[in-house]
Parts: structure tokens; C-alpha cells; sequence
């Protein structure tokens, strides 16, 4: 659109020069011309003017040719007198000519034409006359009569009329001339002058053009330039990508097949660029593509956009292989074109497998774990009732042959009995917790620590308080009255102080239930912090204090089961507080009734 | 037991549990004769053979070889052997919540845990006593 009106403007400006310079070419030419047609009335009237002197000088020889013969008697002279009258005719005629159209002198001009005519008729007359009477000197008075001089006179007047007016024309036509010579002039300077206007302005269009032009491919080269440039870094990209790249066009047929690719299907890019993609593709899964291809080109809709999928790739040497192709789609113009990243996933589904089979192995293994567990105090608890049933028998039975220190022995070994029974009881309680799943509910807290103080009846010595209101939890009912059963009888069994406090307490901290049991017993050492919760740990020698390391592991499994965490704070010698966090929730989450998983 | 003429089968795998058991009758003076078979398919055929002299009680253990306890309770409570009328209290070591909620839902009458201590296990059998000595037992 632009193109053409600038086009356009350039022919109508031509048009225009043209134009311009035809009409300051005519005017020169017209010019011209007048000063040509007056330049020629000037030379004609000069002619004129000398004609008119040569009629009269003419006249005045033949006069005195015509005298000297008469007076001489010289025939040269009559042959000379002949020669200046036709001198006189020829100058008339030619006067004639050169005065044709001049309305003022040609009158003057017959009339001049006559008087000559008259005069050389006369001296035709007079020399007649000579010749007849032969007496030269009588024709002097005829010659010098006064007829031949008014005659002369009237010749020389008109001649010298003539003469005047010729020369004020002269005159006038050269003023003329030189005006029109003149205008002449400055049409062809105007000319000229518009001719260079017009050049300048062509060759300041002509290097504009250029210039822009020379820019124009400037801009292109450069543009070319960044192209071919961001072209080299698209591939540079395209083949350090780790993915394989491949680009596809609305008929499959490839565009693009990056190095990855290449390493993925074992083709080299001249091999698949400009074929149809289905060749890297499992017959099954091409046909289905086509089936896409086609569908995509008559709804212009596609399913396989933006999503990422897992299908079978196929490489040069045949072998299927699982990948994820997640495919991008460009528009250029009418163009669409289809981007598909693909990754080789034959690791991460072997990865996938191998993880599968080891948390299936870990299961099974867990599951036995839990398992041995229970097999293995139930069926040690068999063997350690045996053996209490027959040292209460052989006690029962053979006191007598036994003797004190016999009776003594078996004592003990009764008690490491109820000790080992108390331990492999606390296994199967710490293996059923987790194992076990009991349905949680909404419990008030402060309830349950009531039921568990009331249960544990402490000695007089020792209060129990309760600091504060308790949250209502959702817990397993079972779990939380082990849990404060086992805290709160560790803090009474290990009370050192005559007058034992407890105090239980709890408070919200980031979305959290913090709840705390303090006693004032004999503390803990911070290096024992974390042992205290190992399994079977205990901290005072068995025989002093009765405990089988069970209690604090069960209480930190109970809290974990719970979404908790479970720490120490205390100062030896200044007692000891367990603290330990409960999720604030308060839909109750529902877990299958008392079944064994 | 309210019943002494018949015999208390204990199905017990264990020989000092069956011992136990034994010296405890002997200690509280039980008359019936104590027939003991050491696992379900022994208790079985026991009671297929005494089908004219039946048990008045069965004591029965859970975990044993062979045949366990669960599965011979599944078996008598069967309706075709005609053996569901014999009480059957369990005397196990295990405390197990489903062993429990089976073992009731196939119709015990009472589910006894063995102590460690004899002096418990004797109290044990005591309390079974006493309960079969005041409780009627179908004949």
C-alpha cells in the first residue's frame, strides 16, 4: 500500500518535471524564435539602409560616368554609366524585397522607385541628345538645369526620409532584438535552473533510495545474521538438551530430531528428517498416530497436548522401549507444529520394578517382624511357665532336702522369671501398639488422667495435680491411658522426695498441643535423653527398681502413632519434665476396628 | 464341678501345662478324671470315640501343633457333630484381642489366661471350679 503511493508520488512528481520542463522548453523555443524573426528585421532593415545609400551613390556615378563621357568623350565611361544603373535597379529590387510589408516605407519607396526611374530616363534622354548633336558642352546646362536638380533634390530628400525612418527601425528592432534576446536567455536559464532543480531533487531521491535501500539490506544481513545466529543456538540447545527433541508437522513428517534423540533411537537425523515419525514408533502405536494426525487436521483439536504420557518408542534395531513424550504445540502462520519431548524411562521403570519388589520385600519383612515378635513372646512365655510351675513344685516338694540355700536359689530364679515375663510382656505390648489399630475418638484428656491417677493410687506422699484445662483429644483410648499410665508411674516409681509433686499441664503452641508432665524427682542427665526412649533401656539397676526398659519406648511409639514428638526438659537433681506434642485435630480419624494388619 | 462323674477334657500340648493343670486338680481336690488329648485332631477323635461318655468341660489351649484350638472350636461348633453343647472354657497364653473375639464368637464359655506364677495358675483353676461347681452343665 505504502509502495504504491510512494510510487505513485514518484511518477506524478515526474509528470510534473516533465511537464515543467516542456512548457520552460517552449517558452525558450518561442523565444528564441522571436529573437530570431526580430534579429532578421534588424539585418533587413540594415540591408535597407545600405541599399538606400547605394541607390543614391549609385545614381550620383551614373550621373558622373555620364558627365565624364560628355565631357571626355571616354566610352569607358558609358560602359561604367551602364553598370551603376543596374547597380540602381538591383538595389530597388532589392529594397523591394527587404521593405515587403513595411506599410510606411513602401509608398515612400514608389515614390522613390519613380523619381529614380524619372532621373535615369532623363539622363538616358540627355546623353540621346549628346550623342545626336555630337556638342558635349552644350548638354552641361541641361545636365545642371534645374529640372535635374529638383529631380535630384526630391531623391535625395526621399532617400534621406527613407534613411531616417529605416534607422529608427533599425533602431527599435535591435532594442527588440536585445530584449528578445534577453528573454531568450532567461527562459533558458529558468530552464536550465529547473532543469538542475529537478536533477538535484532526482539525485537526492536517487541516494535517499540507496541509502535506504543500503540500509534496508543492512537491517536484512543483520537480521539474517541474528537469525541464522539464534538458529545455530537452537540447535546448540536442542542438542545439549538432555531430552530427546523431535519436531513434527501437521503430517507427522519430521523437522527437527536432536542429538539426544539420535542416541535415543539409534538414527542418524538424515535418516528420519522429512520422513514420516510413525517409523520410531511401534506398528500398533503408529497406526494409532496416524488415527491422531488425522483427526487433528479435520477438528484442529488435540488430546495428546500438554499432556504428559508414558507410550513405547522403537529404535533403529527394533527394540521397544518405555518412554514419556509430553508434546507442545506451535503455530507459525498456517503452520502447526509439534514439539515432543520425549525421555527414555526403560531405567526408572526397572528403577519403579526394583522399588516395588523391595517395598514389597520390606513389607513382607516388616510384617514378619511384627510377627516374631508376638511368635516369639508367646511362644518364650511357654517354656518360662514351665520353668515357674517346676521351681514352685521342686520348692513345694523338695523343701526339706534343699535346704536354706537351695530354697534361696530358687527364690531367684522365681524372680528372674517374673522379671523375663514382665519383659517379654512388654515386648507384646509395644509390638501391639501400631500393630494393633484401635478407632480414635474425642476423649477429654483430664478424664483419662483422672481414670489412670485413680488406677496407680500413689502413695500419700506424692500429689498429683491437674495445671490448667486439659484439650479434648483424638486418640486411641487404650494408647493414651498407657501412655499416662507409663509416665506418670516412672514419675512416682522414681520419686525421691518426701513430698512428690506431678503436675500435668498443656497448652496450644503452632497449631500444636503441647503437654507437659513435670515431677520434682531426681531429674534426668541430658546425655541419658535420648536412651531413656531406646527399648529395654533402663537407668537403674533392675534389681533397685523394677523395670524392664519398655515404658518410655511404648510412651514415644504412642506419641509418634499420633502425628508427636516427644522430648525431655530437665535439670538433675531439679526434676524432670516429658514434653510432647498432639496434633489439634478434631475429626476423629477412622481406622479399622481392633484388627491385626 | 457340678458333675463329677463325667471326665474334664484338656486339650494342651504343653506337658508341664498339663502337669500343671494335674497338680492343681489334685491341690483343689477335683474328682473328675482329667483325659487329655495334645492337639485338635487327638481331641477329635477323643470325643467321637466318647460320644456315650462325653466330657462335661473342655479346657482347651489355642496355639498348639497341628490342629490349634480356633480351628477345633470351628469344628465342634459345626452343627453335624453334635458336640456343641460341651462347654468349653480356654485356657491360653494368649491375650490376643482377635484370639478372644473368635474364640467367644464361636461360643466358649470362658476365656482363661495361663499365669506364669503356679501359684496363679492354681487360682486359675480354682475360679473354673467353682464357676462349674455353681453353674448347671447340660447333661
Amino acid at each position: 500500500m505504502n509502495k504504491w503511493r510512494v510510487e505513485t508520488q514518484v511518477l506524478a512528481g515526474f509528470v510534473f518535471a516533465l511537464a515543467i520542463l516542456a512548457i520552460s522548453g517552449a517558452l525558450v523555443y518561442h523565444a528564441v524564435n522571436r529573437f530570431i524573426a526580430t534579429s532578421r528585421a534588424a539585418t533587413a532593415s540594415r540591408e535597407a539602409l545600405a541599399s538606400l545609400d547605394e541607390i543614391y551613390a549609385s545614381l550620383n556615378e551614373v550621373d558622373a560616368h555620364e558627365r565624364s563621357y560628355f565631357i571626355l568623350g571616354d566610352a569607358m565611361d558609358l560602359v561604367r554609366r551602364q553598370a551603376a544603373m543596374n547597380q540602381v535597379s538591383a538595389s530597388l529590387s532589392d529594397l523591394d524585397r527587404l521593405l515587403a510589408g513595411d506599410t510606411l516605407q513602401q509608398p515612400r519607396l514608389r515614390d522613390l522607385s519613380r523619381d529614380v526611374t524619372a532621373r535615369l530616363h532623363f539622363l538616358d534622354h540627355a546623353l540621346a541628345a549628346a550623342r545626336r548633336r555630337g556638342i558635349f558642352p552644350d548638354v552641361h546646362p541641361l545636365l545642371a538645369g534645374s529640372a535635374s536638380g529638383v529631380l535630384m533634390g526630391d531623391i535625395h530628400r526621399l532617400v534621406d526620409q527613407m534613411r531616417q525612418s529605416e534607422t529608427q527601425m533599425l533602431n527599435l528592432r535591435r532594442a527588440i532584438t536585445d530584449q528578445r534576446l534577453r528573454e531568450s536567455l532567461a527562459a533558458l536559464a529558468m530552464l536550465l535552473l529547473l532543469a538542475a532543480v529537478f536533477l538535484t531533487m532526482l539525485y537526492g531521491g536517487i541516494r535517499r533510495e540507496i541509502r535506504d535501500r543500503r540500509d534496508a539490506e543492512t537491517a536484512l544481513m543483520m537480521q539474517a545474521e541474528r537469525l541464522r545466529e539464534s538458529e545455530q543456538r537452537m540447535h546448540a540447545i536442542l542438542d545439549t538438551a538432555a531430552e530427546a527433541i523431535i519436531v513434527i508437522d501437521e503430517n507427522g513428517v519430521v523437522d527437527q530430531f536432536n542429538t539426544a534423540a539420535e542416541r535415543m533411537f539409534g538414527y542418524r537425523p538424515e535418516e528420519v528428517i522429512g520422513g514420516s515419525v510413525s517409523l520410531l514408533m511401534p506398528a500398533e502405536h503408529a497406526a494409532e498416530h496416524a488415527d491422531y494426525i488425522r483427526k487433528f487436521r479435520k477438528t484442529g483439536t488435540s488430546h495428546v497436548v500438554g499432556v504428559s504420557r508414558e507410550i513405547n518408542g522403537r529404535r533403529k534395531d527394533g527394540e521397544l522401549f518405555p518412554m514419556e513424550l509430553s508434546v507442545s504445540e506451535t503455530r507459525i502462520g498456517k503452520k502447526v507444529l509439534f514439539t515432543g519431548v520425549l525421555r527414555d524411562i526403560s531405567e526408572r521403570r526397572q528403577r519403579d520394578t526394583d522399588l516395588a519388589a523391595m517395598v514389597h520385600e520390606l513389607q513382607s519383612s516388616n510384617e514378619e517382624l511384627k510377627n516374631f515378635a508376638y511368635v516369639v513372646s508367646h511362644d518364650l512365655k511357654a517354656p518360662l511357665r514351665a520353668i515357674a510351675s517346676l521351681a514352685n513344685w521342686l520348692h513345694t516338694d523338695y523343701a526339706d532336702r534343699l535346704g536354706a540355700e537351695g530354697t534361696e536359689y530358687l527364690r531367684l530364679l522365681g524372680g528372674r522369671v517374673h522379671r523375663m515375663d514382665q519383659l517379654i510382656e512388654g515386648i507384646l505390648e509395644y509390638s501391639r501398639v501400631g500393630r494393633v489399630k484401635e478407632t480414635r475418638l474425642e476423649m477429654q484428656l483430664e478424664a483419662i488422667v483422672h481414670e489412670v491417677v485413680d488406677l496407680l493410687s500413689p502413695l500419700p506422699g506424692i500429689r498429683i495435680e491437674i495445671d490448667g484445662p486439659l484439650p479434648v483429644l483424638v486418640a486411641e483410648p487404650t494408647r493414651m491411658r498407657q501412655l499416662f499410665q507409663n509416665l506418670l508411674s516412672n514419675a512416682i516409681k522414681f520419686m525421691d522426695k518426701p513430698d512428690g509433686l506431678i503436675r500435668i499441664s498443656a497448652q496450644a503452641v503452632d497449631g500444636l498441643w503441647q503437654i507437659r508432665v513435670a515431677d520434682n524427682g531426681p531429674g534426668i542427665d541430658p546425655k541419658h535423653y535420648e536412651r531413656v526412649f531406646h527399648l529395654f533401656q533402663t537407668l537403674a539397676p533392675r534389681d533397685r527398681i523394677e523395670g524392664t526398659g519398655v515404658g518410655l519406648a511404648l510412651v514415644k511409639k504412642i506419641v509418634e502413632l499420633h502425628g508427636g514428638q516427644i522430648w525431655i526438659e530437665s535439670t538433675p537433681g531439679g526434676g524432670s519434665t516429658f514434653c510432647f506434642t498432639f496434633p489439634r485435630t478434631t475429626s476423629a480419624t477412622r481406622s479399622q476396628t481392633l484388627g491385626i494388619r | 464341678m457340678k458333675i463329677e462323674s463325667r471326665p474334664i477334657l484338656l486339650v494342651e500340648d504343653d506337658d508341664v501345662d498339663a502337669m500343671a493343670v494335674h497338680r492343681a486338680f489334685r491341690v483343689l481336690r477335683i474328682t473328675n478324671r482329667l483325659d487329655r488329648a495334645e492337639n485338635g485332631e487327638h481331641a477329635l477323635t477323643y470325643l467321637h470315640g466318647h460320644t456315650l461318655d462325653p466330657p462335661c468341660l473342655v479346657l482347651l489351649d489355642i496355639n498348639m501343633p497341628g490342629m490349634g484350638g480356633i480351628e477345633l472350636l470351628r469344628t465342634i461348633k459345626d452343627n453335624s457333630c453334635g458336640l456343641r453343647h460341651i462347654p468349653v472354657v480356654v485356657l491360653t497364653t494368649s491375650t490376643e484381642q482377635q484370639d478372644k473375639m473368635e474364640s467367644f464368637n464361636l461360643g466358649v464359655a470362658g476365656y482363661m489366661k495361663k499365669p506364669v506364677d503356679y501359684q496363679q495358675f492354681v487360682e486359675t483353676v480354682r475360679t473354673i471350679d467353682r464357676y462349674w461347681t455353681v453353674s448347671e452343665m447340660p447333661e
